[in-house]
């Protein structure tokens, strides 16, 4: 009689904890994704405050060069409008594109390289988008291992209770996916 | 019949896949300087090593260099930052950590720098110390000059009053809240054990089996609950069976049978290096990479 009550109890503690545990841990994962996500948008907006001074630095030098100048800003006009998540990352990804172009026509001219102030900006700009790409493969891991967790049985039936539902990759523009190469 | 074997085997071969997987690629830190590509002198190595070592004792703060022969193809700021991933280099909360990755053949470096230094060791500065210390030693092969000044920059931009980094020295480090766990669990485990010796074994499997229910809770994963359950009870009932043979054993030879003395024969030292592996500090893609 006591066995069986034991029993009973031992039972109800476990399903009690695996349900308890499943929600929690849905949980954890979805505000882990928000919380990566937010390191993307930080490192974002990092970028976006050095463009101003990269511009400044390296036109000068390349007079010949006027239109990828003028993609920049207007990439950089277009993210700084962004306001919705959807916006930002089409903003980002045409902003990703401007910038790689201009460390290519950088390295096309040795001077240039040479030149220590703007061999650090360079410095800065690729470890922007290096940051950038790091984030983004880490927010990209989360919501790969969430969007596991959500669908596996039996998970998915708790998930499926609760409204926890898969959540979509940031898929990074043509191009964008490596960072631009800075051979110094 | 035939068709569970067949199945095992292909759960087998799923498994082994699912584990070759995960053991791939970078290896193990045996200290803060750790050279598989054979560029420093024996010699060398333990100034460097000492240097450094020194230098967590002062400020916390964790520099790792590693020599690799090469990157297997991947970019060299990937392979730096998964390393970091890895080896955890700095402390947990702190996160300053940095790396000095040496790709040999493929003649490149880079200086990824953890969160908390990037501060300190910004992009740009990461890029001087490349550009100036580095490059133009390791241009003529004097790889034991570029690391030197390398590593002394890094730790003068650090340690630089300008810029002291609020690093809390070692003694102030939080104890694990983990070992904790463990202690309490490891203890609780033995006292049932030893408590019950000489009836049955099954105590210490009850007691390893709700405390594994307790630590799956706060892992908070439901699999981890059955695993950890399961692990910490097997583990429970192999103390509470050693417990009691030592009983008998030592009851026979006339030997004490107290608290402390009921553990022999399961005890082992832990030994080796005296490495205990970093702190547990990410990074997040600063620094610098650069050829020579």
């Amino acid at each position: 009689m006591n066995k069986i009550l034991i029993g009973i109890i031992a039972a109800v503690v476990i399903l009690a904890s695996m349900f308890f545990g499943t929600y929690n841990n849905l949980i954890a994962k979805s505000t882990g994704i928000d919380g990566q996500w937010a390191q993307v948008e930080a490192q974002y907006q990092r970028r976006f405050d050095l463009i101003p001074n990269l511009v400044e630095s390296t036109r000068g030098f390349l007079t010949q060069e006027k239109t990828i100048f003028e993609e920049i800003a207007k990439a950089r006009t277009e993210y700084g409008g962004a306001k919705t998540v959807d916006e930002k990352v089409a903003g980002a990804s045409v902003l990703d594109s401007a910038l790689s172009r201009l460390l290519v026509i950088v390295e096309n001219y040795p001077n240039l390289k040479s030149n220590e102030t703007v061999a650090r900006l360079m410095d800065e700009l690729s470890g922007t988008e290096n940051r950038i790409s790091v984030e983004r493969r880490r927010f990209n891991e989360l919501v790969q291992d969430y969007n596991l967790t959500v669908k596996r049985i039996p998970t998915n039936i708790i998930a499926g209770m609760f409204g926890f539902s898969e959540r979509p990759y940031f898929e990074a523009g043509t191009g964008a996916e490596a960072p631009p190469k800075v051979t110094l | 019949m035939k068709i569970f074997f067949r199945i095992f085997l292909i759960f087998a071969c799923v498994f082994l896949f699912a584990i070759s997987v995960f053991a791939a690629d970078y290896p193990k830190p045996a200290g803060f300087v750790n050279d598989y590509a054979g560029i420093y002198s024996s010699d060398f190595k333990i100034r460097l090593e000492n240097k450094l070592k020194s230098f967590e004792e002062q400020t916390g703060g964790e520099i790792a260099v590693a020599a690799i022969k090469s990157l297997e193809g991947q970019p060299v700021e990937e392979y730096a930052v998964k390393l970091f991933e890895k080896w955890k280099i700095g402390k947990a909360r702190d996160d300053n950590g940095l790396l000095l990755l040496i790709a040999k053949d493929d003649r490149e470096v880079r200086i990824e720098v953890g969160y908390g230094f990037e501060p300190y060791i910004n992009d740009a500065r990461a890029g001087d110390i490349i550009r100036n210390d580095i490059v133009p030693e390791f241009k003529n092969g004097n790889y034991e000059a570029g690391t030197g000044k390398a590593t002394d920059s890094l730790m003068k931009f650090i340690a630089n009053k300008d810029f002291a980094p609020k690093i809390k020295p070692r003694s102030d480090r939080e104890f694990p809240f983990w070992a904790v766990l463990a202690g309490i669990y490891i203890f609780a485990t033995y006292l049932a054990s030893y408590l019950g010796r000489t009836k049955e074994i099954w105590p210490g499997a009850a007691i390893g089996g709700f405390f594994g229910v307790v630590i799956g809770l706060l892992i908070s994963s439901f699999i981890a609950v059955i695993i950890a359950a399961i692990i910490a009870g097997l583990f429970g009932l192999w103390l509470d069976f050693i417990l009691s043979r030592n009983y008998k054993i030592r009851k026979a030879k006339g030997l004490p049978t107290g608290f402390w003395h009921s553990g022999g024969g399961f005890r082992s030292g832990s030994g080796g290096s005296s490495f205990g592996g970093f702190g547990g500090g990410s990074s997040g893609g600063g620094g610098a990479s650069g050829r020579w």
